[in-house]
């Protein structure tokens, strides 16, 4: 096809070559027709002048033997003669060089006559002379005469045919200025031409190359303004129809690297946003874990007095009831009882601080959904009894989710919990609690009669709360947040059309044939340790004298140890049923030293160590928890929550 | 177009003869002995004078004739230097027998003559005068025209100093009075000279030689070529004794020219002269450029102007004819007299 198309070069090589030739010729010719006329010109001059030094001449000579002949008796024989005949041959040379001119067939009649007259001149004045010479003056005189008429008819020819002469002069100055003045037009002509020849090159320069090139330039343009559709039609030329394939195929290069470029661009502003994401996640995680790290601290610290301000006040309140007054009932419940509540409320804080600061993430595993909510209700039916509020819950039966049993339970509380507080200042407000199977997941959606979150998007946001000061850490829905990532779940917050708010979690659901494992609820205990003997190593004294009141009061025989050394001299010594150990004391050795040694020398004893630890922060207390959840029991803690346990220690260790 | 042109009749190129009575003579023998295969169509012009007014009337009427492509003519050196100018310009071939002026060969491409120059006939002329009569006196008389004194300056300068004693120089012209020839003839006589060299035409020559025999008595009378035709006139009032003229054929040189000689006695009376073989070569020679194929003037040109370059002499009845650059030929010139016919050396 592009062989089929003229090619631009050739053309302009043939429209050049046209174009040179042209003025090549109108050149020559013009040079041709100059030298010509130039030729013409100077021969005319030539001619002009030749004739003139003729003419001059003849009318010279003409004018001597005119002389002559009318002197021609007066002077001597031989010097008339002499001076007559070289007028005479003069006079014959000239005309018959001027008879050799081109001249009219009237001038050469007239000059012809001027000859004949020069002749019979000639003979006339020879007759003078002669007869002169042979004495006869009156034929000389009269012969003379004749020769005088033949002179003045002399004189009369040549000025006719110098006349006619002038004439012709006359028309070939006038041929000559009509040569000029054709030379000139002819200039003109030529120069016209050229004109015209130029801008019908111009021309056709414009539109056969300025055309493709603006069509190609406009191309451009559209190119470099992002329009990548921009084409280039067909071009007249082979060169130009190379150069638009050569443009279109780069455009289509230029389509394609663009998408491609969209592309990576698209998967690195993905891979971008995935790395702010993970470093806004590592920015809070970072933030998060110096936190947690802080909160652990301050857990740990304020977990043994606050430990020993739940447990006196527990054992005041007992004692106040014992007493059976009314006015230790009345100090029991005005004054003993808050602080007991406040000191509970200081403990969940504390909990919830310490659940915050934890990083690890625990393998998940299939929970029974619907005990877990049961057993959460039934925490909370006492206050929201109290608060003339409701809870109504629906769980489909066999919903298991996977999660951790505790985070899961944790969540049913805060949640429940949250909307309690919520709604405290509504008469019968009412929680419902949905547990169904949806789209593969396991929903469990929380709709209160509350007036709803201020700003769902804040709340998931950590220590962002609109409780009042001193009623909410913030921790509460950013924790469950945690947790609900952390089992591979969603959580959604919302407010309801018809009022309140509603937070909807999906757990992933546990494969087929999976047990689950339900929280364990915290059994009924009998509250008779008779025949026990508790070794209690607490450096705290109030805690660990707390802790020994509680224990005595259920009847149990209890050692006390400050440290693990002693401990181990205790435990080395009698013959201990059940350890209950802090983890952190002061000295060479930790609770967790004096688990391993017990371990080694005391192995029986292993499933009855419980820690009792106001920090689980520490990796390995955390692993150890983990892979002994009964074991561990986070302060502060009430009575019969110790009780409970170490009953449980005593009763796993029993059946085993 | 071609097709019209090639179904036209060709035409058939014409030619011209304008000369004087004597010369058109052997034009029409020419033209006998070339009938009935003629190759061109004839147009006759009488053309004596020497006189240019005559004979350029008679050129314009020639050259207006379409199909013309040469011409023999004119009839003098005068005559034909007047009209060469028209015939170059109409390029047309102008072939003429017996001008001599040396100004004819100048005259243009198309101007031939079968006559060699005056300055030729002027030394032929002077050496016969210095052979037979030096230390002689002799009277010059001259045409005073293009022919005579063209003749008279060559003659007077191809004689040597002191050889020929001149004591006269008389010029004349053709219809001159009686009475003027009368004063020049008798101061002629009056100088008694031992010759008379007359550089004039025999018609002339007829009213001059009276009154010089009747004062000098049979003084030889040695002319120039332009007093052959007085053979061709002769009376009892003209005595042609002991005159010699100069020609340019000798009737006697050839078998063919004695023939043509004897045809030319029988048919007109008197022996030919060298102008009319060189006429009658004239129409042969254009005759056979015709029958060559020259339709044009330019054609006939060419074709002369070959002649013993590319093609062979023309023989001709005076001699192998070519032309040099100038269209002149070379011929030799011969002294003749009459003594009951030409004779000539």
């Amino acid at each position: 096809v592009s062989l089929s198309r003229p090619s631009l070069r050739r053309r302009i090589l043939v429209v050049h070559v046209g174009a040179a030739l042209a003025v090549a010729m109108c050149i020559i010719a013009f040079a041709a027709l100059s030298a010509r006329m130039h030729r013409g010109m100077d021969a005319a001059r030539t001619e002009f002048a030749e004739e003139q030094r003729i003419a001059d001449r003849l009318t010279r000579v003409v004018s001597a033997q005119v002389m002559a002949a009318t002197y021609v008796t007066a002077w001597g024989e031989a010097e008339s003669l002499n001076r007559f005949r070289q007028a005479s041959e003069s006079a014959f040379d000239q005309i018959r060089l001027y008879l050799l001119h081109e001249l009219t067939p009237m001038q050469r009649l007239q000059l012809e006559q001027v000859k004949e007259t020069q002749e019979r001149l000639g003979v006339s004045a020879a007759q003078a002379l002669i007869l002169a010479r042979a004495g006869r003056p009156n034929e000389a005189s009269q012969a003379a005469q004749e020769t005088a008429t033949h002179a003045t008819e002399l004189q009369e020819k040549l000025d006719v045919f110098m006349g006619m002469r002038q004439q012709d002069l006359r028309q070939l100055t006038a041929r000559q200025d009509a040569a000029l003045r054709t030379l000139n037009a002819a200039s003109a002509a030529i120069g016209g031409l050229l004109l015209i020849a130029a801008l019908l090159l111009t021309r056709y320069l414009y539109r056969r190359i300025g055309t493709p090139l603006t069509e190609l330039a406009a191309a451009a343009s559209r190119i470099g303004a992002g329009d990548l559709s921009a084409r280039i039609g067909p071009m007249a030329f082979r060169e130009f129809a190379a150069v638009g394939r050569s443009f279109n195929s780069m455009t289509v290069g230029l389509a394609i690297a663009e998408a491609s470029l969209r592309k990576r661009n698209t998967e690195l502003q993905e891979a971008l946003d995935r790395v702010k994401r993970m470093q806004a996640e590592l920015v809070q995680a970072e933030k998060l874990s110096a936190l947690g790290r802080m909160m652990a601290g301050l857990a740990h610290e304020l977990n043994n007095p606050l430990g020993s301000v739940l447990g006196y006040a527990e054992l005041l309140s007992n004692a106040l009831e014992e007493r059976g007054t009314p006015l230790a009932r009345s100090i029991r419940d005005e004054s003993v009882r808050p602080l007991i509540e406040e000191a509970v409320r200081a403990r969940a804080i504390i909990q919830d601080f310490l659940q915050f600061s934890r990083s690890a993430s625990p393998q998940v595993e299939p929970v029974a959904v619907c005990p877990g909510i049961e057993a959460a209700r039934r925490m909370h039916a006492y206050a929201f009894d109290r608060a003339g509020l409701a809870i109504e819950v629906s769980c489909e039966p066999e919903l298991i989710a996977l999660a951790r049993p505790q985070h899961l339970h944790q969540i049913l509380l805060n949640l429940i919990s949250n909307a309690h507080d919520a709604m405290l200042d509504r008469a019968h407000g009412t929680l419902r609690i949905t547990a169904t199977r949806a789209d593969e997941r396991v929903r469990v959606v929380f709709e209160d009669d509350g007036p709803g979150f201020a700003d769902p998007d804040l709340v998931l946001e950590p220590f962002f709360t609109t409780k009042p000061v001193g009623a909410g850490t913030g921790l509460g829905l950013s924790i469950v947040h945690e947790y609900m990532k952390e089992f591979g779940g969603s959580m959604r917050v919302e407010n309801r059309a018809e009022g309140g708010a509603r937070v909807v979690l999906q757990f992933q659901p546990a494969a087929l044939g999976t047990h689950p494992s339900a929280p364990r609820p915290q059994p009924d205990h009998p509250d008779d340790l008779s025949g026990v003997r508790v070794l209690i190593v607490e450096d705290e004294r109030h805690l660990r004298n707390v802790m020994a009141r509680f224990l005595r009061q259920a009847k149990a025989t209890v050692d006390l140890a400050e440290s693990a050394d002693e401990a181990q001299l205790i435990l080395a010594a009698a013959d201990v049923d059940l350890v209950l150990s802090d983890v952190k004391m002061p000295g060479g050795q930790s609770g967790l030293d004096l688990f391993h040694w017990l371990l080694r020398e005391r192995p029986e004893l292993a499933g009855l160590f419980l820690f009792v630890t106001g920090d689980t922060a520490d990796p390995e207390v955390r692993d150890l928890a983990h892979e002994r959840p009964m074991q561990f029991l986070a302060k502060p803690f009430m009575r019969q929550d110790l009780i409970a346990r170490v009953v449980a220690l005593l009763s796993g260790a029993n059946a085993r | 177009m071609v097709l019209a042109a090639a179904c036209q009749p060709e035409s058939r190129p014409s030619v011209a003869v304008a000369m004087g009575a004597s010369e058109l003579t052997g034009a029409l023998l020419a033209m006998e002995s070339l009938a009935p295969g003629l190759p061109f169509d004839t147009m006759f012009r009488f053309s004596p004078d020497s006189r240019a007014a005559p004979a350029i009337a008679v050129a314009q009427e020639i050259v207006a004739r379409p199909g013309m492509v040469a011409v023999i003519g004119h009839a003098n050196s005068g005559a034909s230097l007047a009209t060469a100018p028209i015939y170059n310009q109409s390029e047309i071939v102008q072939l003429t027998p017996n001008a001599t002026a040396t100004a004819y060969s100048l005259a243009g491409p198309f101007s031939f003559r079968l006559a060699p120059p005056d300055a030729q006939q002027a030394r032929f002329l002077a050496d016969v005068l210095v052979a037979r009569f030096s230390g002689q006196s002799a009277a010059l008389l001259y045409e005073n025209d293009e022919y005579g004194r063209e003749l008279r300056r060559e003659l007077v300068k191809a004689v040597p100093e002191g050889t020929i004693r001149w004591v006269a120089d008389t010029p004349h012209l053709q219809g001159q009075d009686s009475v003027l020839a009368d004063q020049l003839a008798h101061a002629v006589v009056l100088a008694r000279p031992d010759v008379i060299v007359w550089l004039g035409r025999e018609l002339t020559a007829r009213a001059w030689f009276p009154r010089l025999r009747a004062g000098l008595g049979p003084v030889p009378i040695v002319g120039s070529d332009a007093l052959s035709p007085i053979v061709m006139n002769r009376s009892p009032d003209v005595s042609i004794e002991n005159t010699w003229w100069v020609d340019l054929v000798d009737p006697d040189a050839t078998p063919a020219l004695q023939s043509f000689a004897a045809a030319f006695r029988a048919r007109f009376g008197h022996d030919p002269i060298g102008s009319q073989v060189l006429t009658y070569d004239a129409v042969l020679l254009i005759a056979a450029a015709v029958r060559d194929g020259a339709r044009t003037g330019d054609d006939v040109r060419t074709w002369l102007v070959s002649l013993g370059r590319t093609r062979p002499r023309f023989q001709g009845l005076s001699g192998e004819i070519a032309f040099d650059a100038n269209g002149d030929v070379a011929r030799r010139h011969v002294m003749c007299t009459f003594r009951e016919r030409v004779r000539c050396q």
